[in-house]
Parts: C-alpha cells; structure tokens; sequence
C-alpha cells in the first residue's frame, strides 16, 4: 500500500464516529484510581513488598495465578490474607503436606442423610474460594498438586461424575521454600507454567523491618476495609484485554520470548545455559502484564518499557536452565536480564 | 483534523527535520573526508616542493565541494521511516523519564486496515495526535553534533599538520635540475677544474710551439687557436673551470684546430713521396732533400738552381730531370689513389686528425657512460660529453665529405704541375725553367700548408689529450678507474701524496702502472734510453725501492720521490721532474788509501730525473739522441694504438705518457703521425 492509500484509510479510521475517547480515558482512569485504592489498603498492612503486591494484582487482574517464593515469615500468607481483606472476595487457605489428599483440597462426595433418605453430597473442599492461598505446594505429593493446578487451569473442578465451576476471580497464590527442599515435591515443568507470575518475597530491608515491628508487636493492626468488589475486578479485567498492543511492541515481546529459546536465541549464553525457551503463556503473560502495568499508569497502550518490566517476573519459571547453568549457579533472571539488556526494541 | 491525519502531518514535518540533520550529518562527514584529503594534498605537495597551480588549488577546492554536496545529498536521501521519527516524537513527549511510545503505537493503529481499529485504538491515536500537536520538529529532532565530529577534528589536526609541520621538501633532498643550474657560486667555485702548472706543461709546449709555426708560416688561424689553447691552459691553472666551461671551449678549439685538416690530408705524405722520388736522380736531388724535408727556402732555392740548371741543360740531362720528376708525380698519384681507394673516411687516418677526431669521440663516448661525475657536475659534465662527441662527430663526417674535392685538387695540382714541368723539361729549355720557376713558388707553400698542418694536429691531438683529461677528472669510476686515477695523480705530481699500499705495485708490467706507481721508474728507464731503452718490469719492479715505502700514505708521503731519506718533502710536479736518489749513491767504506774528501751534497737537491735525461741527451752522453728515440718509439706506438683493438679509453693513457716524457727540446718534434 502506498503512503497516500495509507493515510486515506488511517484517515478513515480514526474518523470513525464510533469511537469514544472520552469513555476510554475515564475508564482507564478509573481503573487506576480503583488500583491505587487497592495498593494503599494493602499498604496499610503490608509493610513494603510493593514490587509483590503490583505483581499479584497484576496477575489477579489478568486472570492468573501467582507463584510465591520466599523463605518463612516474610509476609506471604499476610499478604494474601489482606488481599482479600482488600478485595473483598473469599479467602481460604491451603497448608500443603505430603498426607494432603487432592480431595482435601478439592472437596468431596459425602453420604449426608436428610429426611430419612441416605445421598451423595459434594463437600466443597477450601479450592472453592475467589483467594486461595496455596501454601507450600511444593510438600504436597504431585497428585494432590495436581488436583490444584486443574483447577488452576480449568476453573473448575471435577468430582466423581460432576464438574464444579469455580466462581470468578478464582486466584490462587502458592507458596514454596526455596531452602528447605528435603521431603518435598518441586512442581513439574508443565504445572508452573500454569502460573501467570512468580514472584521472589525478597527480606525487607530495615526501614521496612521497623515498620513491620511497629505494626505488628503493637496494640492492634489496622483495620482494612474493601476497596474493590468482585464485580468491579471483572470490569478491570475486561478493560484490561481490550487495551490495544501496537505491533512493533507486541513484536518485541514475541522476539522476547524467541530469544529465550536456545534454537532460535542469537544470544550464546541462552545458547550455552538454557534447555527449554518460555511457552506461549509466556508471551500472553507478559503482553497482558504490560497492558496492566500501562492502563494501570494511566495510559491507553503498553509500551516497550512495560514489556521490558513484564518479563522476569513472567518468564523466570519458564525458562528451564541445562545442566551447565545450573552447575555455574546461573540464575533465570540473570538470563533475561540479558536477553532484555542486549534484544533491540525494532529491527 | 483527523488524529490519524494529524499525527502523520506531524510526523511528516519530524521527518523533513530530520532529513536535514542527515544531510548536515552527511555533509559534515563530507567536509571531514574533504579535509583530510586536502591534508593528503598538502602534505603531497609540500613533499614535493612545488606550489601546487592555481588549477589545482581549484581543482582540490572543487573536489573538497563536491564531496561535501556528496555527503549532504547521499544523507538527505537516506531512508527515514515513520515509525524513527514517532521515536523521535516519543522521546521529546516523554523526556527522560518512562518512555511511554504513544506516538508509536497510534502510528501502528493508523496501518491497521479499518475493521481492527477498536475505540481503544482509536483513542489511543486521539491521544497521541493531541500529545504530539504540542511537539515541536525541533524540539523532537533537536540539533545534536554531528557523530563526525572527532573525525572532522582528527582531520583538521592531520590538515594543520601537513600544512604547518616542518616536514622536508623532496626538493631540499634531492636538488632538481633546475636546482643544479641555479648553483650557487661558492658550490660552482667547488665544481670548478684546477690543474696544477706543472700539469700542464705539454699543452704549453705545444701551444709554443704552434706558435712558432704559426710565425713562421704566417697562419694567423693557426696562432689563434694556439692563443685560445694557450688561454684555456692558463685558466685551467690559475682560476680553474667549470668542467661544462672548459669541455666547450676545448670542444671549440678542436674544431677550430681540425678545419680544412682533411683538405690538407696527405699533401705530407705526397710531398715526402715526391722528394724521395726526386733524390733518386743526382740533378734533382738536391730538390727532393729539401722537399722532403719540407724546408721551404732550401726548396725554393734548389729548384730555382734547378730551373736555371735545365735551360742550359742538354736534351739528356733535360730528359732526366723530365724523368724524375714523372716519377714524383707517379708517387703523388700513388698516394692519391691509394686515398681514393681507401675512401674519405679512411682518408682521415692519415692525416691523424680524423682518426684522432673519431678515436677521441670513442673514447669520450665510453667515458661519457663510465663517468659517475663528482658532485652535482657529474651529470651535466655527461651531457655535455655526449652533445660534443655527436657534435665532433658530425663535424668531422661532413669535412671528411665536403674536404674530399680541395683534397684531391691539392694532389691533382702537385701532380699536374710534377707532369707539366716533365712535359716541359722534354719540349724545350725555355719552358723547362718557366716551369721550374713555377714549381719553386708553388711547392714551397704546399710545404707551408703541410707544415701547417702539422703544427694544428699536434695541437689539435694536445686539446684532445686535454680534453679527455678534463673528462676523467671527473673521477672514473669502476674497474679502469683505479689505474687511470693513479696514472692522473701521477702526471699532476700527487702520486705520492695519494699512493695506495697495493701488494701488487711492483708487479704490474705496464709502464704507465709503473709510471703510476712509482715516478722513479721513469728515471731507472731513462737511465737505459741509452739506445735499448728501459721495459716497463724494470720500471715497475724499481717501484717498491725507489719509491721507499709500501707503508701507511704519510709514510709514503714523507719518502715519495726522495728515495729511503726523503728528507725533502718535494714531491715534484710530475712524472719525470721528481729529484733524484742519492747523486752520490749509498755511502760506504773507504778501500783506498788516502784523504777522504766527503761531498757536501743534500739529497733530493740534485737534478730532477727530466733534466738528467735531456742533459744526458743534449750533451751526447747517450749513444743515440732521446728525441730520435722517443720519435721512433712514438710512431710505433701510433701506429699500434690505430691497428690493434686497444680500447679508445686506454689509448689516452699511452698517449699521454708519451706526452709526459717527450723530448723538452726548443722546437716539439713532429708527431709520428704527421711524419707519415
């Protein structure tokens, strides 16, 4: 198409009457007011973090799931527990043991006798929760980890002959020890690829241990109150997947995730330190991520630094290291970082 | 305005700007190449020493121009997309702080055909075009240093120094010929020829003694190429020449000296043949003696008693005069047509003069290519060497050619007047002595030219020895150098002063190595020109003792010349003129009785070795006069130099040691070749 023809029907375009900017910006902006008043009420608890609480949201709003890795006491149950405070939807709470059941996390058919007559009764197990906080999944036997992650993926869950939906916004936040790895199960490949982000509880630093100490060794904690309902959460998450990805940037991000393919990088480290590249859930999380961080800075479309913000915390898990990398102690991050760092935003 | 359309128009106007900063950046890398090429251009020209023309400064500033339109249109015409110059909008909305890419995001929805544009698009297009709207081009594209810009000061730095720095001009290194003929007069005074006088003690002699030819014989021409000789000579001692300078006036003079040499060719010979022929018969032969000895009076007399004789002679005796005088003219004839057989060019032999001319021109010709020249002369000296052998060689081809006629009426008309005096004397005695009476005006002055002749082939052959002797002083080089070098010192009297400890001296049969090697050997010869003469291994092998050192040059310096004692540092001013050993000979003891009366004598303060042998000479204390030796050996030589295959550069040497130990008599003998 010539650059005339071009302008003609990009003129046409954005003649068209429909469009309605000033609904668009409102929405955006409301999406942001609505998240900011999210991030202060977990502020109010949560001391710090908010590299964490941003990516929860994040994936909470993209419909996914979060993985949390951190050694004990760093908040993580807190968090989620003021999460859901905060969002004013269901909570429950799964301690992951080697004895779990996957019927003890799911539910299950229980003879209840009612007027006399003997029947079948499903007993919601704590899965059916619009927060649910898996912690230490990775104690749990594969079985049960993997009656989670069903649900995880399917939103729903299936007993005996009956399928259960699970009710929306389903978000599960799993937790796991890095350190202490005797008796436990590291989740397969496949299964943490079903989690939108993972995210590293970092310690805090001092400030932020202050803080901690202040509120919690105190009279009492503040009290949080709702600042978004669940039907408010499903609008932000339909706004969010109506927000355009200008080509060159979605270019980018898929050019991301080829780079961390050893077959297609033309990077020698991924070459040399990485068995398997990100999935193509690695790319949705990281587009939908970016549509998030943007709309969520007030803008109408993500941009290349979005993108760039996206991609550890969405990848990380997703890109398995060989066995050379991880004998030289190479970190994932350390990878994209690179990838990041070296991958020119056009070509 | 359509966002759209709005953002493309912006965009567009951010593109134009920065099609302008490529095409300054373009030219900016221009200039930079422009500079540097014209740093390469002056530093070139600067080396080369020349100014460069005012059609190649045009030429370089043209250049420089063109490559700087070059650079700035080959940058306008660089390809900038849309989606650059949306960057560039970008960077300006968002400053330093998060780039948020609103412009290039709208520009990738604006190419979306219409059925995927979402509100949220277009929207996100109404945003940009307003945010953009407020971006100025310059302000999107602001003006930045050209990344040429180290390239442009590297350029600069390689221009000041190419055109500041004190780099040599090639011209400074290596004088151009232009150079060379601007010389300054101090480096010219350098290049100049001096000859010591001592040196030039044979040409000297011949001038004197053509002019004494020249006043007897009335040949003003004569006299004045004597006087011009005569000149050079004194110039070449006192204030010395340039080797170009005096090659032309030597040049000059042999030219002068040769005219009508080979219209006088053979009239010697002729005259000599028709005296011998004469002498066969007792009426005529007090005639043919002064004939052959080419005494103009004596001739003139005898024939006029001649004359007188045979109108009162007797049929008979008129008959026999008849008679011989055929015979003169048959030997005149012979000479003629021996010449005429031979040919213009071999005619030239027998007058020395042409064969001399082409012998020299050979000789100038191999030197001309042997000389490396010394100092900044060398060449020009060359040149000129070769413009004067074509010159001389074409001087002497044409009068050979043009000389052939008055040649052979010179002959015709000795030979025609032999055959009408015989015709005459038959007839009757009145016309017999009218004939005579003819023949003692006209012979006599025949004998004039031909004494004339003489007299300018002696001189011609002294400028030529001259000449070829200017020619090697410009330092022959190679394997014939060595030899020449030493005999040259030698005849300047610097042999001794200069002399190299070669092993070998004495052993070089050559009596110019000998004389080259050790002056003495000329005395040790001259002490056995007693009839035998002296060979050249006595005069060589004489050399080590008489020469008394084959030891350091100072050494050699302090004895050369003056035996073992060498006292007296003289070295003499030639061969021949050193002094003497010992006159005395080595002291020794007494055998007889009586008073010993000890000669107060000083060593080297004797006679030189020339003066012993022309004393010795002069006084008859040899067996047979030097100069019927040095004649007769000379013609032999001569006549060996013309028919063997010696080379032109070595017939020089031969040549001049026989002019350094020629007779010092009043009157310069006649050269062999005039003889014959």
């Amino acid at each position: 198409m010539s650059r005339s023809t071009s302008a003609e029907s990009t003129a046409k375009l954005v003649t068209d009457p429909g469009t309605a900017d000033g609904e668009i910006a409102r929405a955006v902006s409301q999406f942001r007011e609505d998240l900011g008043r999210v991030r202060t009420a977990i502020a109010r608890r949560l001391v710090g973090q908010s590299e964490i609480v941003d990516g929860v949201l994040t994936a909470l709003l993209a419909g996914g799931h979060i993985l949390l890795e951190g050694v004990p006491g760093l908040g993580k149950t807190l968090l989620v527990k003021t999460l859901g405070e905060a969002l004013d939807l269901t909570f429950s709470r799964v301690q992951f043991t080697p004895d779990l059941m996957p019927s003890d996390v799911v539910g299950t058919n229980m003879i209840v006798e009612s007027g006399g007559e003997r029947r079948f009764e499903f007993q919601k197990g704590p899965i059916f929760a619009n927060l649910v906080l898996a912690d230490e999944i990775n104690r749990a036997t594969p079985k049960t980890q993997s009656a989670l992650l069903e649900a995880m993926q399917e939103q729903s869950v299936t007993v005996g002959k009956t399928t259960y939906a699970l009710s929306p916004p389903f978000f599960v936040l799993a937790t796991q020890n890095p350190i202490e790895m005797e008796g436990t199960y590291p989740l397969p490949e496949a299964q943490l690829d079903r989690f939108f982000f993972k995210l590293r509880v970092d310690f805090p630093a001092r400030e932020e241990l202050h803080a901690i100490l202040d509120r919690t060794t105190g009279v009492g904690e503040g009290a949080i109150t709702a600042a978004l309902g669940r039907e408010r959460i499903l609008e932000m998450r339909e706004l969010v997947r109506q927000v355009p990805v200008a080509r060159p940037i979605q270019d980018y991000a898929v050019r991301l995730i080829e780079a961390t393919h050893p077959a297609r990088s033309q990077l020698p480290e991924v070459k040399r330190v990485v068995r398997y590249g990100s999935s193509p859930r690695g790319a949705q999380a990281v587009i939908l991520a970016a549509k998030i961080r943007a709309v969520a800075d007030g803008r109408l479309v993500p941009s290349f630094d979005d993108v760039r913000r996206s991609v550890t915390p969405a990848l990380r898990h997703r890109v398995l290291l060989n066995f050379e990398g991880e004998a030289d102690g190479i970190t994932t991050d350390k990878i994209l970082a690179d990838i990041v760092a070296q991958l020119p935003e056009q070509v | 305005m359509p966002d759209g359309v709005a953002l493309l128009a912006i965009l567009a106007r951010v593109r134009r700007r920065l099609r302008a900063l490529a095409a300054f950046e373009g030219a900016f890398i221009g200039a930079a190449l422009a500079l540097a090429a014209t740093a390469i251009a002056v530093a070139a020209v600067r080396w080369r020493g020349a100014p460069l023309s005012p059609r190649g400064w045009r030429f370089e500033i043209g250049a420089a121009v063109a490559i700087v339109a070059l650079g700035a249109l080959a940058g306008a015409l660089r390809r900038i997309p849309l989606d650059r110059c949306a960057r560039f909008v970008d960077g300006a909305l968002d400053g330093a702080g998060t780039r948020c890419d609103r412009v290039l995001s709208a520009l990738a929805f604006t190419r979306m055909n219409e059925t995927g544009a979402t509100a949220f698009m277009r929207a996100a297009m109404a945003d940009a075009a307003a945010r953009a709207s407020d971006v100025a081009p310059r302000a999107a594209a602001p003006f930045r240093r050209p990344r040429a810009t180290p390239a442009f000061a590297a350029a600069a730095v390689l221009l000041g120094v190419g055109a500041l720095s004190p780099l040599p001009a090639r011209g400074s290194r290596a004088p151009t010929t232009a150079a060379l003929a601007g010389t300054t007069p101090a480096r010219a005074d350098t290049a100049r020829v001096h000859l010591p006088g001592p040196a030039l003690d044979a040409e000297r002699d011949e001038v004197a003694a053509a002019l004494r030819a020249a006043r007897e014989l009335r040949d003003t021409e004569l006299a004045g190429v004597a006087q011009a000789l005569a000149a050079t000579v004194a110039d070449l001692t006192n204030r010395g020449l340039a080797p170009a300078d005096a090659l032309d006036r030597l040049t000059d003079l042999l030219r002068r000296a040769d005219e009508d040499a080979a219209d006088l060719a053979g009239l010697p010979h002729a005259l000599d043949q028709a005296g011998k022929a004469l002498q066969a018969t007792a009426a005529t032969r007090e005639s043919g003696t002064a004939l052959a000895a080419e005494d103009g009076e004596a001739t003139q007399r005898a024939l006029s008693d001649l004359a007188d004789r045979a109108a009162a002679a007797t049929d008979g005796e008129r008959n026999r005069i008849a008679a011989s005088l055929d015979r003169a003219s048959d030997g005149v004839r012979t000479i003629d047509d021996a010449r005429r057989a031979d040919g213009p060019a071999s005619g030239m032999p027998e007058a020395g003069q042409p064969t001399s001319t082409s012998g020299s021109s050979g000789s100038l010709s191999t030197g001309a290519t042997d000389s490396q020249g010394k100092g900044g002369a060398g060449e020009p000296n060359k040149r000129r060497l070769s413009r004067d052998q074509a010159q001389s060689s074409q001087a002497s081809s044409s009068q050979s050619t043009a000389a052939g006629g008055p040649r052979e009426r010179r002959l015709q008309r000795l030979q025609r007047e032999l055959n009408e005096s015989a015709a005459a004397c038959r007839t009757n005695p009145e016309a017999c002595r009218h004939q005579l009476q003819r023949q003692s005006r006209e012979l006599p002055r025949m004998e004039d030219e031909a004494r004339s002749l003489g007299a300018r082939q002696r001189l011609a052959e002294a400028v030529r020895q001259l000449r070829e002797r200017l020619r090697r002083e410009g330092g022959g080089a190679g394997e014939r150098g060595r030899d020449e070098r030493r005999f040259l010192r030698s005849a300047r009297g610097e042999n001794a002063r200069v002399r190299p400890a070669s092993p070998d001296d004495g052993e070089n049969p050559g009596a110019a190595r000998a004389l080259a090697e050790d002056p003495d050997g000329i005395a040790d010869e001259g002490d056995d020109m007693d009839g035998t003469g002296g060979d050249g291994d006595t005069a060589g092998e004489s050399a080590p003792s008489a020469g008394g050192s084959e030891g350091s040059p100072s050494e050699a310096s302090a004895n050369a010349g003056q035996g073992a004692d060498g006292q007296d540092s003289a070295n003499g001013d030639g061969i021949g003129n050193q002094r003497g050993n010992d006159p005395l000979g080595a002291r020794g003891p007494m055998t007889t009785r009586g008073r010993a009366h000890e000669a107060a004598v000083k060593n080297g303060a004797g006679p030189t070795r020339s003066q012993v042998i022309q004393s010795a000479a002069k006084r008859g204390f040899a067996h047979t006069n030097y100069q019927s030796v040095f004649t007769d050996y000379q013609a032999v030589v001569e006549e060996s130099l013309d028919g063997s295959a010696v080379p032109p550069g070595r017939r020089y040497i031969v040549r001049r040691y026989f002019q350094l130990i020629r007779p010092q008599s009043t009157r310069a003998p006649q050269s062999a070749a005039a003889t014959r």
